[in-house]
């Protein structure tokens, strides 16, 4: 057993590192890159809480036609976007409170979140209008774009994708568009996961200041663009694999069910309303 | 109740928002340490059970009108610290959505209805639940505890109108702000309180908490699992399923109910107008007439266009989902519930 006070260290071992890294700084890519590559990872269509895991007014919804809830919203939306008196704006974002409040937590998170940012933005946009005169301007824009994207994500996310893909050849839309609209959406989320993959290794592995910022983010954007490439490549060779040939076929369904013609019924006195309030009726 | 913005000086504002913040402060760290995801986010519930009952006008007598609040019936099913902040949050969306109660007077109208009501009604519950005989204890306590709150929530109330003309008066002796002294306000508001309002916020306080035990009884915390740090003693089924439907049934028919609260005519005492002031007192003080002003975006829970009881039913439907989503968004930051509860 050797003598532990013979054992020597060497000299390099001993002398004093003095290593001192350099103040790391990456708020831009925290701050800026980070945040705008997870929103892309917010592109998530279909059943966040789809089926026994749905609220009580997702569920009733679940039971009407997709293509019947399509037609549904795009009448509301038009109702909402024309109403001169905000009294139907109103109306239509108590219903979409409602619908929200029956809903977990998180689904409220996910739903409100874009729906928040966009609002402020416009908001934000129409205060130019406020300066001159229309003090109640932003407040109106706001409340109509939350009201809106809320009736929308309320379908996109709580309605699985191959149902709203289903709809949307209910509607006769070519199947080339169908197709585009399907793989854009999904791959936008995937690359997004892959840009805040990049970023946050980025992140971890960076020391110091970054003085070329121009350069990580093209570097960034150029390993995005080659994984998406990869990627389609793959799809397309798994799409042919499975005998896709870029048409749809979506079997025939019952339209006029029963939770329908309630369905309709309802968005027939929304509109009704929507005519009684502008002094249609 | 609700005192609205010019009523009160800026510094009574600022000085009662002052007093507000570590009540607030104390609340919330109570609230975090006794309360689990599930009960924190029923607080929204119970904050819209307060906003509706508030939305319930009741003639009293000298032709004005009151409301319950519902303060109490909050504390007993889920502490005061809780009761504190879920009123407190239903006055803020009444002062910013609906113009009921001044902005800069939110933290007064907090003292009064959020930290004063359900405080000193919660502790006469517990003053008569125990020691009272537990086959009347519980209701009686609920009742005279609600009633006693309210009541001492009004003197509170008349005490800051009160104190104002004498604080604050021009070189000619007219009032700046209030313009009633202590011995018109306080009669003014406690005498309607004690022989309406606090009657009808003790049997509001009793019937709902009676229904929201019977339904849902795992919603109701034990007492004596508040202030000392203990987890909820909710029984398993009470947070979820039938139990939880039956009481959005019941905050359903509360919401269509409450256009009756229209029928009663007439302002609440201290709640007047510019106009309304000038009719009273002969004269619009020079801080009512020159103050602070806010164009919230549903002024007196009314929309223009739409029928006085259907802007109301819709202001109520607003101002309850508000509320439920915003304690479901606060109940993400709060540990989850245990597994008994969620069961």
């Amino acid at each position: 057993m050797a003598d532990p006070s013979s054992q020597v260290l060497p000299d390099w071992l001993v002398a004093d590192d003095a290593y001192v890294p350099s103040r790391d700084r990456d708020g831009f890519l925290r701050r800026n890159v980070l945040r705008l590559t997870g929103l892309l990872t917010d592109f998530q269509v279909g059943a966040a809480s789809y089926g026994r895991a749905a609220s009580p007014v997702d569920r009733a919804l679940g039971a009407v036609p997709t293509c019947v809830r399509m037609a549904g919203l795009l009448v509301c939306l038009v109702c909402v976007s024309a109403a001169s008196n905000m009294a139907f704006v109103y109306l239509m974002l108590a219903l979409v409170l409602v619908a929200m409040a029956s809903r977990p937590a998180p689904a409220i998170v996910r739903q409100l979140r874009p729906a928040a940012i966009a609002a402020a933005v416009s908001a934000l946009l129409m205060v130019p209008a406020a300066l001159l005169g229309q003090p109640s301007a932003p407040v109106r824009m706001a409340v109509r774009v939350l009201t809106s994207l809320c009736l929308v994500l309320g379908l996109s996310q709580n309605v699985p994708w191959n149902r709203l893909v289903a709809a949307l050849r209910a509607f006769h839309l070519s199947a080339e568009v169908i197709l585009v609209m399907d793989l854009a959406l999904k791959d936008l989320q995937l690359l997004g996961r892959a840009a805040l993959e990049l970023t946050e290794a980025i992140a971890l592995r960076s020391v110091g200041v970054d003085r070329d910022r121009t350069a990580s983010a093209a570097g960034v954007m150029g390993v995005c663009f080659l994984r998406m490439h990869d990627h389609a490549a793959r799809q397309s060779e798994a799409m042919a694999c499975r005998g896709f040939t870029g048409v749809y076929e979506v079997p025939a369904e019952r339209v006029l069910t029963p939770s329908a013609i309630v369905y309709l019924a309802g968005i027939a006195l929304l509109v009704c309303c929507f005519c009684f309030l502008e002094g249609a009726m | 109740m609700h005192i609205p913005d010019n009523y009160l000086s800026p510094s009574t504002d600022g000085v009662m928002a002052a007093v507000m913040v570590p009540v607030w402060a104390h609340c919330v760290r109570v609230v975090r340490r006794d309360l689990d995801r599930d009960h924190i986010a029923f607080m929204g519930v119970a904050a819209a059970f307060s906003f509706l009952l508030m939305m319930f006008n009741v003639p009293l007598p000298g032709g004005t009108t009151g409301h319950a609040v519902g303060g109490t019936l909050i504390a007993i099913m889920l502490g005061p610290e809780a009761a504190c902040l879920a009123v407190s949050v239903a006055l803020a969306i009444q002062a910013l959505v609906f113009g009921d109660g001044g902005i800069l007077a939110f933290g007064a109208n907090c003292f009064n209805m959020a930290f004063v009501l359900p405080f000193v009604g919660y502790a006469v519950y517990r003053l008569i639940r125990d020691h009272a005989p537990e086959a009347w204890g519980d209701k009686v306590g609920a009742a005279v505890g609600s009633y006693v709150g309210i009541n001492v929530a009004a003197l509170a109330t008349a005490v800051e109108f009160g104190i104002q003309p004498a604080l604050f008066h021009d070189a000619a002796g007219n009032a700046l702000y209030c313009p009633y002294p202590l011995s018109v306000s306080i009669p003014a508001m406690l005498i309607p309180h004690l022989l309406v309002a606090g009657v009808v916020e003790a049997v509001a306080t009793v019937a709902i908490l009676s229904f929201v035990r019977k339904a849902a009884p795992g919603l109701v915390r034990d007492p004596a699992a508040t202030g000392d740090g203990a987890t909820s003693s909710a029984a398993p089924s009470g947070l979820r399923g039938k139990g939880l439907v039956a009481v959005g049934l019941l905050l359903a028919a509360l919401v269509v109910a409450t256009p009756v609260g229209l029928l009663a005519q007439g302002d609440a005492w201290g709640e007047w107008d510019a106009e309304g002031v000038a009719e009273q007192a002969g004269y619009v003080p020079a801080g009512i007439a020159d103050g602070f002003s806010f164009d919230a975006i549903m002024p007196d829970y009314s929309l223009a266009g739409l029928p006085e009881a259907a802007g109301y039913v819709l202001s109520a439907v607003i101002g309850v989902a508000v509320l439920v989503i915003v304690f479901k968004l606060v109940s993400l930051a709060a540990r989850p519930a245990s597994p008994a509860a969620a069961a």
